[in-house]
């Protein structure tokens, strides 16, 4: 019987039908594959849930900045915790921004950079990331702020700020572009004088040999005359090497303004910076020449020698002082009244002893005649004497001398509000400008006096405006000059953080180290270093 | 057609070329565009709202490709059309390139991120290959092989073959002639011509030493067997010459012999088309994997640490 072609297809299948339960070569292949890729799944996983700072660091997006080293794999020191319920359907789609809530102020306290911005500006300043970017290495300096965060509110100020604008420029882009003039300029840009002084000084005469108006003048100050004044060492002191006794008086800036990086000597206790002046002080500096003393006296026989008296207290209690002093030594015992006998309890009473009523008076006369001499307003020039200022003497010839609402016979002295910084707004480093002449930032501080004629009897602010500044901090640049010749200027620093400190920083007892910026809580070390 | 209707394998091949380039592109672009209108930040960040946005969807995009393989498991269930699966499983594929890339922000991140993205890329670039040769072989093996068979089981009926070609040659030359007392068939029940013992002599001699020493191997291995059969030229100069040689009563024998060469040959390239239309699966199911293990590691990890 023939064979039907079917079984000639169907025959060589015979036995093995469940071949297809057995995996095939490619099969075996792939799911073996599968099951290591699985396992290297597992195994990283198994890796990350025992070691998570190895995790941390593969997910860091850098290395932290060096003050920050210790936490580099633990990012739960710095940043804001959470937990899988934190996470919405929402929220989840903002997952990244939670790693901008950080918790700086853990152990960086310290008030707000701005208490003046709209609602968005308070938000965006809230988080303090937003400024300040560290995973950006460890030599990275996390107060050095791009400009442009800074000009992200400043180039358009007036609408960010709560009240439509603030006391600085409402358009600022770059330092060397469009700075606004300093805020204590511009407030006094114009006037002859700063509304503020209230010390007659100035600089010119002060930098002139001999310190006088006129060339030869009488008053011409000498060492001789300031060793007969304030003793040898004191003349010693402002000798210049190549003068002789008989030199005048020749004052430097250095004379009367010290750094504070100052050594042995200063008044302050030494530090490194030299980034600002020592306020100038009447004992240290003024004294040795403008002494505070109340004239010599005489009573009866008893001659009174003229004394000292403290500087910085007002009228009244100046006249209190001078009559101490006074009192004192009338009650010397070469003098009448030490034999006077006390009266009852042992207390000087004049009601009922003439000679003590006497003591009296002449204690009274010695005071007022010695506080008229200091208190003597200064006298207006002369019409053939040239206008000079601070004349007169004693108090008047540095202070003004005003009314007093308590004693109209007694003046009261307005207290001098010269500032210990003038530019508070931002910090400034004169040591490392000290390859620049004072004068240069300081116009009228250099040039003597004569030929200059009328100088203001209250100096204004003897600072050079923003423009000197920009001359050297802004991108190098070629200038012609009025005779043509090309040079280049510029190329110093000029970022916004090179010269503000946020937060703020500039202004006094704010900076670091003060006590505002101490964190709320302070932790051992194991536990600081772990995180805090 | 999972992917166009043209005929020709070129076209289907230039379209899944052109379909994936322009989707990445044309994505990227309006992706791009958005940022332009100022919706989100370019080059989007992975950790953005628009970024994890991306990220959300190419994980259930991948999710839903990992789906394929549980249906391949429950295939009894009949959960959907395999056409539809399939043609869902590599449009979608192709879409969440550009998103992935969208989602990366062009970068490669961390090492977890890293690798994750690049078997991403190679299970992209495997299954595109696949799909590639899921349009070119099975045309070249309609044409190569027409008498196809199941491929697991090509070395089986080769082994059939191979019984039937021994009793066969046993036949031909006579079983009480001694000629082939080497030959035995494993396969006893295969049908055999009705001439015993027609070739004799030398020519049954040289007809068993041709079988024992190269017919059977090859119908057993194929080409793994080196046998010089693998060669279409060399099996029709061999048996014409045993034609030759042979009476006229042997031909239908003979010519049996060559028709199991030649089947043989076709699954010898049945094995090796078979091999290429699904090696890339070799690559594809075990870094998709592996990739969607890392996908999930680095979406926690992502949620933790970004």
């Amino acid at each position: 019987m023939p064979r039907s072609p079917s079984r000639d297809l169907s025959d060589p299948h015979d036995g093995g039908r469940g071949y297809f339960h057995r995996p095939g070569g490619i099969t075996r292949a792939k799911l073996a594959l599968a099951a290591v890729g699985l396992a290297l799944v597992f195994g990283w996983a198994a890796v990350d849930a025992g070691y998570p700072s190895r995790a941390a660091t593969a997910h860091s997006p850098g290395p932290l900045a060096s003050p920050h080293a210790a936490w580099d794999a633990n990012c739960a020191a710095c940043h804001v915790g959470f937990s899988v319920t934190d996470f919405g359907p929402v929220s989840v789609f903002r997952a990244g921004e939670r790693w901008h809530a950080v918790t700086c102020e853990k152990c960086h306290a310290g008030p707000a950079h701005h208490s003046t911005v709209d609602a968005e500006g308070a938000a965006f300043h809230a988080r303090c990331a937003n400024c300040h970017h560290d995973h950006d290495g460890r030599q990275n300096a996390l107060a050095r702020v791009a400009d442009a965060q800074c000009v992200r509110c400043h180039e358009n100020l007036s609408a960010h700020h709560a009240n439509g604008g603030g006391p600085v420029g409402a358009t600022v882009t770059a330092f060397s572009r469009d700075h606004p003039e300093f805020r204590l300029l511009a407030a006094h840009a114009g006037s002859p004088s700063y509304d503020k002084r209230t010390l007659k000084f100035s600089h010119a005469l002060h930098m002139t040999p001999g310190l006088t108006y006129r060339e030869g003048a009488k008053g011409t100050w000498t060492l001789e005359r300031l060793a007969e004044l304030s003793g040898e060492a004191v003349a010693k002191r402002y000798q210049m090497p190549w003068q002789s006794p008989g030199s005048p008086v020749t004052l430097d800036c250095a004379s009367c303004h010290s750094l504070d990086a100052a050594g042995p000597g200063s008044r302050s206790a030494p530090r490194t910076d030299g980034a600002y002046y020592q306020p100038v002080s009447f004992e240290a500096h003024c004294k040795t020449c403008h002494p505070v003393r109340a004239p010599a006296g005489v009573s009866g026989t008893v001659a009174v020698p003229a004394f000292d008296l403290p500087h910085g207290v007002q009228p009244s209690e100046l006249v209190e002082r001078i009559a101490g002093e006074y009192s004192r030594h009338l009650l010397d015992d070469r003098n009448r009244f030490a034999s006077t006998p006390l009266g009852p309890v042992g207390r000087f009473d004049a009601r009922s002893n003439p000679a003590l009523a006497t003591y009296k008076s002449e204690i009274q006369r010695l005071a007022a005649t010695a506080t008229s001499v200091l208190m003597a307003p200064a006298p207006s020039p002369a019409a053939n004497e040239p206008p000079v200022p601070a004349r007169g003497a004693a108090c008047a010839k540095c202070h003004d001398l005003a009314p007093s609402a308590a004693n109209a016979a007694l003046p009261t002295i307005a207290p001098v509000a010269t500032p210990a910084v003038w530019l508070s707004g931002a910090r400034f480093n004169h040591s490392t400008h000290r390859g620049v002449s004072c004068a240069s930032c300081h116009p009228g501080t250099g040039a003597a006096f004569f030929g200059t004629g009328w100088t203001a009897e209250k100096e204004p602010v003897r600072i050079a405006g923003v423009g000197s500044c920009q001359q050297c901090h802004g991108p190098l640049r070629t200038v012609t000059g009025a005779d043509g010749t090309r040079r280049e200027i510029g190329g110093a620093k000029h970022a916004c953080t090179d010269c503000h400190k946020y937060h703020n920083g500039d202004h006094p007892q704010q900076g670091r180290g003060a006590r505002d910026r101490n964190p709320g809580r302070r932790f051992d070390a194991s536990e600081f270093f772990r995180g805090p | 057609m999972l992917i166009g209707n043209s005929s020709s394998v070129t076209n289907r091949v230039l379209t899944i070329v052109f379909a994936t380039a322009g989707i990445t592109f044309g994505v990227v672009a309006l992706a791009g565009a958005g940022a332009l209108f100022g919706l989100w930040e370019w080059p989007p960040r992975p950790w953005s709202p628009f970024g994890v946005a991306c990220g959300a969807v190419v994980g259930a995009i991948v999710f839903f490709e990992m789906a394929i393989l549980p249906r391949k498991w429950l295939r009894g269930r009949r959960l959907g059309a395999t056409v539809l699966w399939m043609q869902f499983h590599i449009w979608l594929g192709i879409v969440s390139l550009p998103i992935v890339l969208i989602h990366s922000g062009f970068g490669f991140g961390n090492p977890l991120t890293a690798i994750t993205l690049a078997l991403f890329l190679a299970v992209i670039a495997s299954g595109l290959w696949g799909h590639i040769m899921q349009q070119w072989l099975p045309r070249r093996m309609l044409a190569e092989v027409p008498n196809e068979t199941i491929a697991a089981r090509v070395d089986f009926t080769g082994s059939y073959h191979a019984g039937e070609a021994a009793r066969i040659i046993v036949e031909l030359t006579g079983a009480d002639e001694g000629h082939c007392d080497e030959i035995e068939s494993d396969h006893p029940e295969c049908p055999v011509p009705t001439n015993p013992g027609v070739v004799t002599g030398h020519t049954a001699s040289e007809l068993c030493w041709f079988a024992e020493k190269l017919l059977l191997p090859y119908l057993r291995s194929g080409r793994r067997s080196r046998s010089p059969l693998t060669a279409r030229v060399e099996v029709e100069r061999r048996f014409a010459e045993f034609r030759e040689l042979a009476p006229e009563a042997a031909h239908p024998a003979l010519r049996r012999l060559e028709t199991l060469c030649e089947l043989r040959r076709q699954w010898d390239s049945l094995v090796r088309l078979n091999y290429w239309l699904h090696n890339w699966l070799v690559i594809h199911l075990p870094l998709s994997v592996t990739m969607t293990g890392l996908m999930m590691l680095h979406a926690v990890r992502a949620l933790k640490y970004w």
